[in-house]
């Protein structure tokens, strides 16, 4: 039993590790590591619910075309579910896009597979959280 | 239920149809739904949408559907097209949004779901963000 933990233990450890190495990029406008992160086949729904994919998101933020200032997580729910992993994180979030300067909340949702090389992400989507959503020390 | 498609068509009409019965049937006990606005509803506040009598939809239709499968589980993206009501007030017309369905003894459930309003279209608010 106690190996059967340790080993979820240490699998939730390198979801989270690898979360938090794209948050980092993303702020960086590392392409290398996103490249490496995020799976080729990966959707990415923005806010405004338009789709992306892997290298329209990716040259958004290594060519600077939206900068990502600040990207923190204030709290998070992960389920798992064979070789799949469910992220549900609220995000304050900081970005300059087109010269004007984007702040607030979002919920993110982003999904993990695990492979050989370990984890990538595969779909991610962005919600502005309103003010009746926001949690009570934001409204 | 072992088609994904039958799956999502079920669902969806359960939904519409404001079905609470199958819709508990239809999601994991783990479930969690992101709305447009941004709350986060585990599954029982998920069926109180249904039960309370507060959402009704005149129309719901799943459009530009795209599913990728990994094993057991199945990421789907798709719009939402709706008209209805929340609450009296009325519902967006579009939605972005991307469910996770897993199997489950042969079955498929709904393990998440998440909306983004789609900007432009009616309903939806002006509000932060790229695209």
């Amino acid at each position: 039993m106690t190996a059967v933990r340790n080993t979820r233990s240490a699998i939730s450890e390198e979801l989270a590790r690898a979360h938090r190495q794209v948050l980092d990029a993303l702020v960086e406008g590392d392409r290398v590591t996103l490249d490496q992160l995020v799976d080729e086949d990966c959707d990415v729904i923005g806010p405004k619910g338009f789709i992306l994919g892997k290298a329209e998101w990716i040259g958004a933020h290594s060519e600077r075309i939206y900068e990502q200032v600040l990207l923190e997580v204030e709290d998070s729910r992960v389920t798992m579910h064979e070789g799949l992993a469910v992220r549900c994180d609220l995000q304050r979030s900081e970005c300059l896009f087109k010269g004007e300067t984007i702040a607030g909340l979002f919920r993110v949702l982003s999904v993990w597979k695990r492979s050989s090389t370990g984890w990538r992400l595969v779909a991610i989507q962005y919600t502005s959280v309103a003010p009746e959503a926001a949690p009570d020390s934001d409204r | 239920m072992n088609d994904l498609d039958t799956f999502l068509t079920t669902w969806a009409d359960a939904e519409r149809e404001g079905d609470a019965t199958t819709t508990d049937r239809l999601l994991t006990d783990d479930f969690i739904g992101i709305g447009p606005v941004g709350f986060q509803l585990p599954k029982v506040a998920w069926l109180q949408r249904q039960t309370s009598g507060d959402l009704h939809y005149d129309e719901l239709r799943l459009d530009e559907i795209s599913t990728r499968r990994y094993g057991e589980c199945a990421v789907t993206t798709a719009r939402w097209n709706a008209r209805g009501t929340a609450q009296h007030h009325p519902i967006p017309e579009a939605t972005r949004l991307t469910l996770i369905s897993v199997r489950d003894h042969g079955d498929w459930r709904m393990a998440g779901i998440h909306f983004s309003f789609i900007a432009g279209a009616p309903g939806a608010p002006g509000g932060p963000g790229s695209p």
